[in-house]
């Protein structure tokens, strides 16, 4: 926890952030460059691809094998993501014959859904709480349009439960969090206080411009240096104390809680978003009885260590070396959002 | 994954789209997650789904929050 005694006397004072792309921005402006020795900006689990396990993607990858030939529709930084077997991607079941297209948006899904009524469409629904309106909102769109040829397989996983996986752990020494800006925008302020309220970090909602970037991590030194434990908001342009209520809304109603499993974190209840019983008629795993194999310990693979902070990328024995952007072992070097993908392409900042 | 984009709402459907630009580039956006949405707004964009309107904040420039940083690194290292 945040207030252990103990972590007072450690000289490093670690922070983390929890978001994909502002693990990307940091890299990008070149932000850790500027912090003293003892003081370290870790990644934590915010690309929603890179905590998705190898036997999660396995199950999406197999998909493509359908016999009723569907159009798989995916966001694009899950191209090239492996699972569990290195190689084996959307990417390469795309060069073998799939059928597999990339969207900027889930209402582009339905719209490839409508114009080939005789084809399957599934979405794979990949993201946060963030992405999670929209999925809803492409379901809803499904339903009004009556494309029951539309499906999702919905693999949105929620903030809140694995931070509190992470603080749970006795060797988790972070003293602080940037918040991730533009969940917090869906889940508001109101969404980010259990940081603070209950389990005593130091936490600042931030942007993602460097100047946004500078103000919410001398925000959170201030803090601790005064001893501190509160949520504070320096993204007020879009950040509301409550959050976007429609947006809410919309996930609430086509989305129940359920327990999911994250790479390097494990089982953890309420973590995930499953579609609503009443939609499974547009539930890919439903309709296509996807099953999830047993887990599958990737033996070399460190992307489990470094989504939890535990491992900096370039501590990764296999890092730019057996492991790179073209030929990743794991999804946190080749996700748009993941941590040693950003390592790897700013290096040398 | 948090990638979202300022867009300037232009147009605004009945059918919960509204057409958006930046930079001269046009692009239809959901607004089914703002209330009263209207031309003009600025709007945060993720994956084609405007999740919030921009309200005026007063920014800090870069040197600024450069200097408030350095400034509380110095403290820290003081302590």
């Amino acid at each position: 926890m945040g207030d252990k005694k103990e972590s007072t006397q450690d000289p490093v004072i670690r922070l983390m952030e929890v978001c994909g792309t502002h693990t990307m921005a940091i890299a990008k402006n070149g932000i850790r460059q500027l912090l003293p020795e003892n003081v370290k900006l870790l990644s934590g689990p915010g690309c929603p691809v890179c905590v998705t396990p190898p036997e999660v993607i396995d199950a999406a990858l197999g998909l493509t094998e359908l016999s009723c030939r569907p159009i798989l529709t995916t966001y694009g930084d899950m191209m090239r993501v492996p699972g569990s077997v290195k190689g084996d991607s959307l990417i390469r079941r795309k060069a073998l014959g799939a059928d597999v297209r990339i969207v900027y948006s889930p209402t582009d899904a339905v719209e490839i859904a409508r114009e080939n009524p005789e084809r399957e469409v599934i979405f794979l629904g990949v993201g946060f709480e963030t992405s999670a309106p929209g999925t809803a909102a492409a379901i809803r769109e499904a339903v009004k349009k009556n494309i029951t040829n539309f499906s999702v397989f919905s693999m949105l996983k929620r903030l809140e439960p694995s931070i509190r996986a992470l603080a749970a752990d006795p060797d988790f020494r972070v003293r602080g969090f940037l918040c991730p800006g533009h969940v917090a925008v869906v889940i508001g302020e109101e969404g980010m206080r259990f940081f603070a309220e209950d389990l005593h970090f130091p936490a600042v909602i931030s942007g993602f411009e460097p100047e946004e970037l500078l103000k919410a991590i001398a925000m959170l030194i201030r803090q601790i240096r005064k001893g501190e434990a509160k949520l504070e908001n320096a993204y007020t342009s879009v950040v509301k104390p409550e959050g976007n209520l429609l947006a809410l809304e919309t996930i609430d109603q086509y989305f129940e809680t359920r327990t999911d499993i994250w790479r390097g974190l494990g089982t953890i209840e309420a973590s995930g978003y499953g579609i609503r019983p009443e939609y499974a008629a547009f539930d890919a795993e439903k309709k296509f009885d996807i099953k999830i194999g047993p887990p599958v310990v990737k033996t070399g693979c460190r992307c489990g260590d470094v989504i939890r902070g535990m491992l900096d990328p370039q501590d990764c024995p296999m890092f730019g070396t057996v492991c790179v952007p073209d030929d990743p072992e794991g999804p946190c070097m080749v996700s748009s959002e993941g941590a040693c993908a950003a390592a790897w392409k700013y290096r040398g900042i | 994954m948090c990638l979202a984009v300022p867009l300037k709402i232009i147009q605004v459907n009945a059918d919960g789209t509204a057409l958006a630009e930046r930079g001269g580039v046009t692009r239809s956006v959901n607004v089914s997650f703002l209330r009263e949405p209207k031309a003009g707004d600025y709007v945060i964009v993720h994956a084609g789904f405007a999740i919030e309107r921009i309200r005026e904040q007063q920014a800090e420039d870069v040197m600024e929050s450069y200097n408030e940083l350095m400034d509380e690194l110095a403290a820290l290292s003081q302590e």
